[in-house]
């Protein structure tokens, strides 16, 4: 229990302690204490990558030797890991090795394809949210219709009213960002700023230690 | 786990196996050609080679021994990176233009390449000199395996595949003139600026054009017509070879440093190495030829660009000394000795010493010289050999004083580690220059061909005339065939732009100023303000600068008051005064020559900040010359201020509110905490999303369902994630308690291991070690996107009764939400993201915003110190809101005190 608890409780509050001063402190010595502690955090989050990787080959070669329910794909997942790794160790990753090759023409189309999914996904989550059920609804929906318009050349040429002093569809969606949604954004971003505060110190502290396992 | 370090063994095996079976060209590369860099101490080498556009390499090693044999390994450096590309279109096929390649070689370098056109007189002769056919020019590299069909030989030349375009060539060619080019000739056009005139196309372009396809090497024909209708070759493809010529030089300067030494007099030996690949376990390169070099410490090299005068009205001298050498940088001259003689002394030998300075000084000021003495200077280098100049008459004029800026001053930088030293002078001043523009200048066009208007270039710029009939107009002269040009809309707009000439312990905020009683400030300091709908007439501006405390600077020079003239489209600039300031540092006050020239600044500066490379240095004790040199070469020079040395500070006095805010912060929660940890109940406001979690738990549980938990894509040290891992410890518990099933697919390996702690903790504390499974907690991968359709195929495979997305998330936040909410799962979000809250909050069905996910683990918890620090944080909300409140009533009402008193403690 010492060394399981204890011991990361005392290196998080000396450690968390250390680092709040740090912040305030421009000398050299404490700069250099700085760059070296970034240096440890890049040296261990190395080692969590190769665990990281067992962890993939052991669940999926675990499914594989199961049967479990589509285990083809994750035989397929583990084929084309090993295929990524064999062709760096032959090819290395420059520029028209294989490496880059299967990484440019599968791996980043699969990713460009995934995220274009996102188009038809806000498409339906809008369609939910913009339902005029209620005042409140309506009144989202009526600031949506009116960004959707001023992002696009048709706001501005429907807005006759302009003639008389008014503002525009544009002009009225940048008020709508810059003033509302500016001013409700910059309430959460300050109660993020006193909940991560808060939350550092409960953790330098000791208070709130489920990171480590349980309470 | 013996299967799968089994496994893991044979594939590297195999691996290993594969890699020493395979083997790779690569071109042998240029040998290196070695330049001992002039004036220097022996201990700079440059090197130069070329590399081919299709050498197939991902860098070079540069190689240095002394002996031959034992190479050490310099420097790498990376090849541009090559983008390899089919180059079989049929434009490059150039087989039936009749072009032939000869290669002329060269001693000790490449054969330069010459392409020549054949005809029936000249072919044979061709032939008979070695030309080979072109068949085909490639403009780009192409493949590996299309390269490698042939040899690939290089030859030195820059050639251009042309093709015209008629259609380009015909086109009207815009350019722009001034408005008084329309004046001159009589027609008045209302343009608010320069005005755009379409012309007939050039003839010499048509003729160009004419001339049809061909390849053209660089300068034969109009360069920039080459350039505009072709394209830059690579390669010429010939029956038996692929000749690249297209080549980049790359050069390396060796020189002594603190990692390697160089002597004068010691034979170096160098190669280079080009790497094809780089691969773990084996490294592919070819050596090129070496080459040897014994740097020399030569004499000095005396300035090339020695000015002196004698000033009539103080009777004293200034030399201004400047080396415009590029390799200047290289030279190690250490001191300039001035000596005074006669005109007779051609020799420079029988003159009396009058100045010793260091090498890096750029104006002397003599006073002990009289107008019909000469000069010489003795420049002696770090070795001890010296070199004279030649005798330097002084050229007698008159300068104008110049002053020292008042109340010059050396100071150690605040709150930096100690590598600072600054030095800084007054007045604050305040330089205010403005434009009255048109607000929306409506843009006109006319067609103008038939008015028979001409545009000749002329040597200062071209002019316009009109001629009734076009062939009677001189060559070179184009037709004007259309105008464009903006005329004023109406309102117009004074747009002030405004420097603060200001130092560090000036404190200058922003600007402030009055036009005719209408105020304005740029609190954001961008420097401009507007003023619109300006009617015409003299407005009078008045300008401030204020300081964070609020308050304005109080010397004349950082308060204007000036005539605006708003009657007319116009701008007038900021002025700078025309006079640069040098700055010098040495160690000893009373020694010149250890002073050495360190940086300038123009007139609008009021500080320079001597910023040290290496922070021990600045931990010694130095003294600053400043001198001020004016437009016709006037020179005043101070008294060496100091010494200052650079102090490591150990505590930033800017970052004083912060610190202040902390510990009100420390001690609120603080204090709460103990009074909640003494028994006192804290009345804690419900919050919805947390309030719904065990909902979720409990319908799971009900449908015998498992639960997906995600923890964002934060890595371990972010505030969310270490969030969503205490949320987890809490679900998970439930999970256990009710004998549900939890999954937690994790995006980074660091948080996959904190999980399985916590969830295997969480099970353990609930009794339920049984039920707890590893490969539940598993690392997906680090990438955005596959690990999105992971989780997703997840979500609908499982077909999860409840799905938490808790932590930092970026774009893939509504792919996991909507498809989990295509599943029916109930979902309750929570991230601090400001971004993807409003997908969160459209797909789930319950969303924790912001702080709320912080706050989760507390509220859920019992633990009476948890809910402390969860009244501790509405507490200081509280004060949050009403600094809020007062500091908008405060700017609201004017009183700019409020926001400015935090800036001055430091708090922007």
């Amino acid at each position: 229990m010492f060394w399981k608890k204890k011991v990361p409780l005392i290196i998080v509050f000396i450690m968390g302690f250390v680092m709040a001063l740090q912040y305030f402190i421009p000398s050299d010595f404490s700069q250099k204490f700085y760059d070296t502690y970034l240096d440890w955090g890049i040296v261990i989050g190395i080692f969590g990558g190769v665990l990281g990787y067992f962890s993939f080959f052991r669940v999926h070669i675990h499914k594989v030797t199961k049967k479990a329910p589509n285990w083809q794909f994750s035989l397929i997942s583990i084929l084309c890991s090993l295929l990524m790794v064999v062709a760096a160790l032959l090819g290395g990753r420059g520029t028209g090795s294989l490496f880059m090759q299967l990484f440019l023409y599968t791996s980043a189309a699969i990713n460009a394809t995934v995220f274009s999914l996102l188009a038809f996904y806000i498409s339906s989550a809008a369609y939910r949210a913009f339902r005029a059920r209620s005042t409140q609804a309506a009144a989202l929906l009526l600031a949506a219709v009116i960004m959707m318009l001023g992002r696009v050349p048709i706001g501005d040429s429907i807005s006759f009213w302009t003639r008389w002093g008014l503002p525009s569809i544009n002009e009225i969606s940048q008020w709508i960002l810059n003033v509302p949604n500016l001013a409700a954004k910059r309430a959460i971003i300050l109660g993020v700023g006193l909940g991560s505060l808060l939350m550092s110190l409960k953790i330098i502290l000791g208070i709130e230690r489920t990171y480590l396992g349980s309470e | 786990m013996k299967r799968l370090t089994s496994v893991f063994l044979i594939f590297l095996i195999i691996t290993f196996a594969f890699a020493l079976a395979n083997s790779s060209y690569a071109p042998k590369p240029q040998t290196p050609k070695l330049i001992d860099i002039p004036g220097d101490a022996g201990t700079n080498v440059l090197l130069q080679w070329r590399h081919f556009e299709t050498v197939p390499g991902i860098r070079y090693d540069i190689l240095r021994s002394e002996d031959g044999k034992n190479f050490e390994v310099i420097t790498p450096l990376q090849t541009k990176t090559i983008t390899y590309e089919p180059q079989d279109q049929p434009e490059n096929d150039v087989s039936d233009l009749g072009y032939f390649l000869v290669l002329v070689p060269q001693e000790n370098d490449l054969p330069i390449a010459r392409v020549i056109k054949a005809t029936e007189e000249n072919r044979d002769s061709i032939i008979s000199a070695g030309g080979k056919k072109i068949l085909r020019v490639e403009l780009g590299v192409p493949p590996l395996e299309e390269m490698e069909k042939l040899p690939n030989k290089f030859a030195l030349g820059d050639f251009y595949r042309v093709i015209p375009d008629e259609e380009i060539a015909n086109r009207p060619q815009p350019m722009t003139v001034p408005q008084k080019l329309f004046d001159a000739l009589g027609i008045k056009i209302p343009s608010l600026g320069d005005v755009s005139i379409e012309l007939t196309p050039k003839a010499e372009e048509l003729e160009f054009v004419r001339k049809g396809k061909r390849i053209l090497a660089a300068g034969e024909d109009n360069m920039p017509l080459t350039l505009k209708y072709g394209k830059q070759i690579v390669s010429f493809v010939t029956e038996d070879a692929r000749y690249t010529v297209k080549s980049d030089n790359i050069q390396f300067l060796d020189r002594k440093s603190d990692k390697r030494d160089m002597e004068a007099g010691k034979h170096y030996i160098y190669k280079v190495r080009l790497y094809q690949k780089d691969i773990p376990i084996k490294k592919i390169y070819v050596d090129s030829d070496t080459a040897g070099i014994t740097p020399q410490d030569e004499p000095p090299v005396v300035p090339d660009k020695i000015e002196a005068l004698y000033d009539r009205k103080s009777n004293t001298a200034v030399i201004h000394i400047n080396q415009t050498s590029g390799l200047s940088a290289f030279f190690d001259n250490k001191t300039y000795t001035i000596f005074k003689t006669t005109a007779e002394d051609t020799a420079c030998e029988r003159g009396s010493e009058i100045r010793k300075v260091s090498a890096s000084i750029r104006a002397v000021i003599l006073k002990d010289v009289d107008s019909t003495d000469v000069l010489y200077i003795v420049v002696e280098d770090e070795g001890g050999q010296t070199t004279k100049t030649g005798l330097i008459p002084l050229t007698p004029v008159e300068l104008e004083k110049i002053s020292l800026p008042p109340n010059l001053r050396v100071r150690d930088v605040e709150n930096d580690r100690g590598q600072q030293i600054a030095i800084r002078w007054d007045p604050p001043t305040l330089a205010v220059g403005y434009s009255v523009e048109d607000v929306a200048p409506k843009m006109m066009q006319e067609k103008v061909a038939s008015k028979n208007i001409f545009y000749l270039p002329t040597e200062k710029g071209g002019t316009l005339f009109v001629a009734e009939d076009p062939s009677q107009v001189p060559d070179g002269a184009r037709k004007v065939l259309n105008l464009s040009y903006t005329v004023p809309g109406g309102k117009k707009v004074l747009k002030i732009t405004y420097q603060m000439w200001t130092n560090s312990e000036d404190k200058a905020l922003y600007g402030e100023f009055s036009l005719d009683g209408k105020d304005k400030i740029d609190k954001d300091n961008t420097g401009e303000l507007q003023f619109r709908n300006i009617a015409e007439g003299e407005y009078s501006l008045i300008g401030h600068i204020i300081k964070s405390s609020g308050s304005r600077l109080k010397n004349p020079e950082a308060n204007i008051d000036m005539k605006i003239d708003a009657t007319h489209i116009h701008s007038v600039p900021i002025d700078v005064p025309p006079y640069i300031y040098y700055i010098y540092r040495g160690t000893d006050a009373e020694d010149l020559s250890t002073f050495e020239y360190v940086g300038k600044v123009g007139a609008d500066a009021r500080e320079f900040k001597d910023i040290f490379d290496d922070y021990k240095t600045a931990h010694h004790k130095y003294y600053y010359i400043v001198q001020a040199i004016g437009p016709d070469g006037a020179v005043a020079q101070s008294e060496p201020l100091g010494p200052v040395e650079g102090i490591s500070n150990w505590f930033n006095t800017s970052k004083l509110v912060i610190f202040f805010g902390v510990l009100v912060f420390v001690g609120v929660a603080l204090f709460f905490i103990y009074h909640a940890k003494r028994g006192k109940q804290f009345y804690i406001r419900p919050i919805a999303g947390i309030v719904h979690i065990d909902e979720a738990l409990g319908r799971a549980t009900e449908m015998g369902k498992p639960i997906v938990y995600i923890t964002g894509l934060g890595y371990i040290d972010d505030i969310a994630t270490l969030s969503s891992i205490t949320i987890l410890g809490r679900v998970a518990r439930k999970a256990a308690e009710y004998q549900c099933r939890i999954f937690v697919p994790c995006y980074t390996p660091l948080v996959m291991i904190v999980a399985q702690e916590t969830v295997r903790n969480a099970f353990l504390d609930a009794g339920r070690p049984d039920l707890y499974n590893e490969e539940d907690v598993y690392y997906i991968a680090a990438q955005q996107f596959a690990y999105a359709a992971a989780v997703s195929g997840l979500m609908i495979r499982e077909k999860s009764a409840a799905n938490f997305f808790m932590g930092r998330f970026y774009a893939e936040s509504l792919i996991l939400a909507e498809t989990g909410a295509s599943t029916g799962a109930i979902q309750v979000a929570g991230t601090d993201d400001m971004t993807q809250l409003p997908f969160f909050i459209t797909a789930c069905d319950y969303t924790l915003i912001g702080e709320e996910l912080y706050a989760a683990s507390a509220y859920l918890s019992n633990d009476p110190m948890q809910r402390g620090s969860l009244k501790a944080q509405d507490f200081l909300k509280a004060i949050e809101m009403i600094l809020l409140v007062v500091g908008s009533l405060a700017a609201t009402a004017g009183m700019w005190w409020f926001t400015n008193a935090f800036r001055a403690l430091g708090g922007d």
